[in-house]
């Protein structure tokens, strides 16, 4: 009986014994490549991975461990720098996390359900979001002082990617699961009223402008509960809010990005990097990378295509980077399902 | 006066439960309980729920016992389900009445649902017999059966520290030829006690847990060769299931509505049995949150024929024919599943101490040949070898799902071994097992080049380890001393990876490699006091080991008091305040208790 008890107490003691060394880092994060990992699904949290490639440094999980190992939330979405602050959409935890930018310490919590994306002209900020139905949405304006939310928009549909132009505020409203949105709506930011209505493609999700201050407008097509019922996609370039010009692409075609002479346009598509220049007339199945990536993201300085590689969806990711020109790649690794990329300068 | 005592001979061997009824044999193959006369007598549970020593209110409470498997748990009130020996839930079958309870449609079934405290037999099978209990049967079989004798009351309730309440009647009334079990359950479960979050202290959202039970069952001996017998089980269940603690809050709420119901129709001549069934169950389960509505229906139909004889060698034969339909309100059409099985059984002796028992059986499902399966177990005084081959079928959401379902996914298919002795040692009992198994075409869901999940064949996986068991009682005479302790070592990981070469040699998620169970328990007059140890190994919960869950040990106590028709329990879980997840985000309870009694009338 001895024997057995010395085998339990050995056993207990391994395991039980192993503690890992906490990390200690002191850096600035006001400037850098984030990627905002959305993490597992169904009850899995968000993190963020830093990287600073001047002194090679490189954080998986750069909230907790700034922030005494508490937890981002579930889905982080998006984030954006505003005010020496960053905001940090994270969707299935309805919050949006603020944090200081230099050390990344945690300000406050700002309740909104299900953020998604945000946009800004550097005076005020604006994040959209879905309502619980997923079926309808919001256009919000945060209070940047007081942190919270201080006007919302209620929009049919689901609004997702912005732009900002003037005083508009361009909205894609893509389409609920099972239903149809072909709208792009702008909002008057002087008085957050919608002001007028662009139709576009089935399921409008991105949007930028390009040098000449045309509207680019990507729609990934509808996901009917049939998929037989899937539509196409489609591009689409606005000018004096007019529909311009069209181009049909896949359906599930997303991510839309522009190079740093804003006349080179690209996005995802059937498992490639598409390219579509904006003085072509017709759409060319032009893919300059092979993958199935699950965000794209353009960094203008260094004139790269990052690429958010989410692997199986369970595992650690990768950020693969490329230059379109040179085409010279490299890569780091991520937190669990990589979705969102920022350059912070 | 020859057909009276064969008449009693078979009579006492159907209400034994040494075999379960039905026709439903399964095999295990190491642990050895002695020498029977009856054929398949060498098939016995690994572990059967006893509740003559103590008091088991929950059926995942029963399973936890279980050293080989993981039971897997995100939050309570949600689903559980047992991880056995790194196979996936899919691959361990929950019979009632032999009949796969299992859902069709997602290939699984949370034992939440089982009421233990109306079901006598609550039987666990550590290897799966393929000719016997199913197709799917890779890891193992849960068998559900009823109580061979009832007092003619019996009424069991409990509290708990979680705010979980139960109570039960069970009675059972003779008339004649005719023997009835009537009994029923409701149980409200709250669920709510308080995890740490950082430096904060929290309360889980309350489950809300409704669940009500009605069994009926009927045994009607209408002469020496004829015995009819009727279950009948109605459950209703709702919940809201909480999320994780890194999700904001949501309603999720979950409904269970299951009707099943089995007449059975035996004869008995000299050395023959035939049996003849026909079942029907309706399942259903809905999901709701305010943007999903998901209501699935699954109307089940069964009927088969058995003969066992079991005069020198024993043969069991069998046909079935199973019917599902399924009508999901997220499926664009019926499905319907249409299966026939035919199985044969042998036993042959193959010397004085040697049994051997060889096994087959062939599907046709939707007029297309399965795999054949099969079995052979040859059993030598206490020392056992099972050896099998078998295949699972994906579920209907595998090959119908409207976004991401996969027509093409071919059946996963299973050869399996296990070897296990038991032996003393210094006046201790000990038991070893050792087992692999390998499964081709693992089937698990991944993200495609359309950002949509589907699943795909994606791995071919082996599964190996050994277990052992020992135990010693130890009698002061004044008081009498139960030990033992059970440890399983289990590798589960891809030898081939059809997508991803990293993974492969990785042990897989949720799957600990060591799991110990120790027990000390101490009686003395009515009162017996058991302090039990759990340990559950390090568990990645990330495929490429980024991540994993810390070792957890969790320690139980026991006390119960059984004066004359009272029976008194106490439990105390987690006697050391374990913060503790099966699942990341899911807390689970630290020191809780649940105090339970029972009241019998014979």
């Amino acid at each position: 009986m001895n024997k057995f008890l010395v085998i339990l107490i050995g056993w207990v003691f391994i395991f039980s014994s192993c503690e890992k060394d906490k990390l200690v880092i002191n850096d600035d994060f006001s400037s850098g490549i984030f990627v905002v990992n959305q993490g597992v699904f169904q009850g899995g949290t968000g993190t963020i991975t830093f990287r600073n490639e001047s002194n090679n440094l490189l954080i998986n999980d750069l909230f907790a461990t700034k922030n005494s190992g508490k937890v981002l939330g579930n889905i982080a979405q998006s984030m954006i720098k505003f005010d020496n602050k960053y905001f940090i959409a994270v969707n299935n935890a309805a919050k949006i996390q603020v944090v200081n930018a230099a050390d990344f310490k945690l300000i406050r919590e700002i309740s909104i359900d299900l953020p998604r994306y945000f946009a800004t002209d550097g005076t005020k900020l604006y994040v959209t979001s879905y309502n619980n139905d997923f079926a309808t949405g919001k256009i919000n304006e945060i209070d940047t002082k007081n942190l919270t939310i201080s006007a919302s928009i209620n929009v049919s549909n689901l609004p997702e990617n912005m732009l900002f132009s003037s005083d508009k505020l361009y909205v894609t409203l893509t389409s609920p699961y099972g239903q149809s949105s072909q709208d792009v709506v702008v909002v008057d930011t002087k008085t957050n009223k919608i002001s007028k209505t662009i139709v576009t493609g089935d399921s409008p999700s991105a949007i930028l402008k390009d040098k000449n201050n045309d509207i680019w407008v990507l729609c990934g097509g509808n996901f009917a509960f049939d998929p037989l019922f899937n539509t196409l996609g489609s591009l689409h370039r606005l000018r004096d809010d007019q529909k311009v010009a069209s181009y049909t692409i896949s359906n599930g075609a997303n991510g839309l990005v522009i190079d740093n002479n804003g006349d080179r346009l690209y996005f995802l598509m059937d498992g490639k990097v598409m390219a579509h220049d904006i003085t072509d007339t017709t759409f060319e199945d032009e893919s300059i990378y092979d993958g199935f990536f699950y965000g794209i993201s353009y960094e203008k300085s260094s004139n790269r295509i990052f690429l958010a590689d989410a692997k199986d969806f369970s595992s650690a990711g990768e950020v693969l980077f490329i230059n379109p020109e040179t085409k010279a790649t490299g890569r780091f690794a991520t937190g669990i399902v990589p979705g969102f990329i920022y350059f912070s300068e | 006066m020859t057909r009276f005592f064969t008449f009693l001979f078979l009579m006492s061997v159907f209400l034994s439960e040494d075999i379960p009824l039905y026709g439903q044999h399964v095999m295990d193959s190491v642990i050895i309980k002695g020498d029977k006369v009856y054929a398949f007598d060498i098939i016995s549970p690994s572990h059967e729920h006893n509740d003559s020593s103590q008091l088991i209110i929950r059926t995942p409470d029963f399973l936890q016992n279980i050293t080989s498997g993981q039971l897997q748990i995100s939050t309570l009130g949600g689903l559980h389900t047992f991880l056995h020996r790194g196979m996936a839930t899919r691959h361990l079958p929950v019979l009632w009445n032999g009949i796969n309870i299992q859902s069709v449609v997602n290939g699984s079934f949370d034992y939440n649902l089982i009421p233990i405290s109306l079901m006598g037999d609550v039987n666990f099978y550590s290897f799966g017999s393929p000719t016997l209990t199913g197709n799917n049967s890779l890891a193992g079989a849960i068998t559900i059966g009823k109580h061979s004798q009832v007092d003619k009351i019996q009424v069991t309730t409990s509290v708990s520290s979680l705010q979980n309440y139960m109570v039960s009647f069970l009675t059972e009334v003779k008339t004649g030829k005719m023997t009835h079990q009537l009994g029923t359950s409701y149980g409200m479960e709250n669920n709510i006690f308080s995890y740490k979050d950082g430096q904060d202290i929290k309360k889980r959202t309350a489950t809300d847990f409704h669940n009500r039970n009605i069994i009926y069952r009927n045994q009607f001996v209408i002469n020496n060769h004829n015995v009819l017998e009727l279950d009948f089980w109605w459950q209703d269940a709702h919940r809201n299931i909480p999320v994780s603690i890194t999700s904001a809050n949501i309603n999720q709420l979950q409904k269970d509505r299951n009707l099943r119901i089995n007449l059975n129709h035996k004869y008995f001549t000299s050395g023959y049995k035939v049996a003849t069934s026909m079942a029907y169950m309706k399942e259903g389960l809905d999901y709701m949150t305010l943007s999903i509505d998901s209501r699935s229906n699954v109307d089940v139909f069964q009927a088969g024929i058995e003969l066992t004889e079991n005069r020198k060698n024993d043969h069991h034969l069998f046909l079935k024919y199973r019917r599902d339909v399924a009508n999901p309100n997220f499926y664009t059409e019926v499905k319907n599943r249409n299966t026939i099985n035919l199985g044969a059984s042998k036993r042959i002796l193959l010397g004085k101490n040697i049994v051997s028992q060889l096994s087959i059986r062939q599907d046709l499902v939707d007029n297309i040949l399965m795999p054949t399966a099969g079995s052979l177990l040859i059993n030598f005084k206490n020392t056992s070898l099972n050896i099998a081959k078998n295949y699972n079928l994906p579920g209907l959401n595998d090959l119908y799902w409207p976004v991401g379902g996969n027509v093409d996914l071919k059946t996963e298919k299973i050869v399996q071994a296990e070897l296990g002795t038991k032996f003393e040692w210094k006046s201790i009992q000990i038991a070893c097992k050792t087992y692999f198994n390998i499964i081709n075409d693992w089937i698990q869901w991944v993200p495609g080049n359309n950002g949509i999940f589907s699943p795909v064949n994606q791995k071919k996986v082996r599964s190996t380890g050994l277990e052992i068991d020992g135990w010693k009682t130890f009698d002061f005479k004044k008081f009498l001393l139960k030990t033992s302790l059970s440890y399983a070592l289990n590798s589960t990981s891809a030898i081939e990876h059809y997508t991803s070469t990293e993974q492969v040699g990785k042990q897989l998620i949720y799957v600990p490699m060591h799991k110990l169970n120790a027990t000390a328990s101490i009686r003395k007059n009515h009162v017996e006091t058991t302090l039990t140890y759990h340990l559950t190994g390090k568990r990645y919960d990330t495929p490429d080991h980024s991540q994993s869950l810390p070792v957890n040990q969790i320690l139980d106590l026991r006390v119960g008091y059984t004066y004359k028709t009272w029976q008194w329990q106490l439990n105390i879980f987690n006697m050391l305040n374990e913060d503790y997840a099966i699942v990341r985000f899911f807390p689970l309870p630290r020191r809780h208790f649940i105090l339970s009694a029972r009241y019998t009338v014979k």
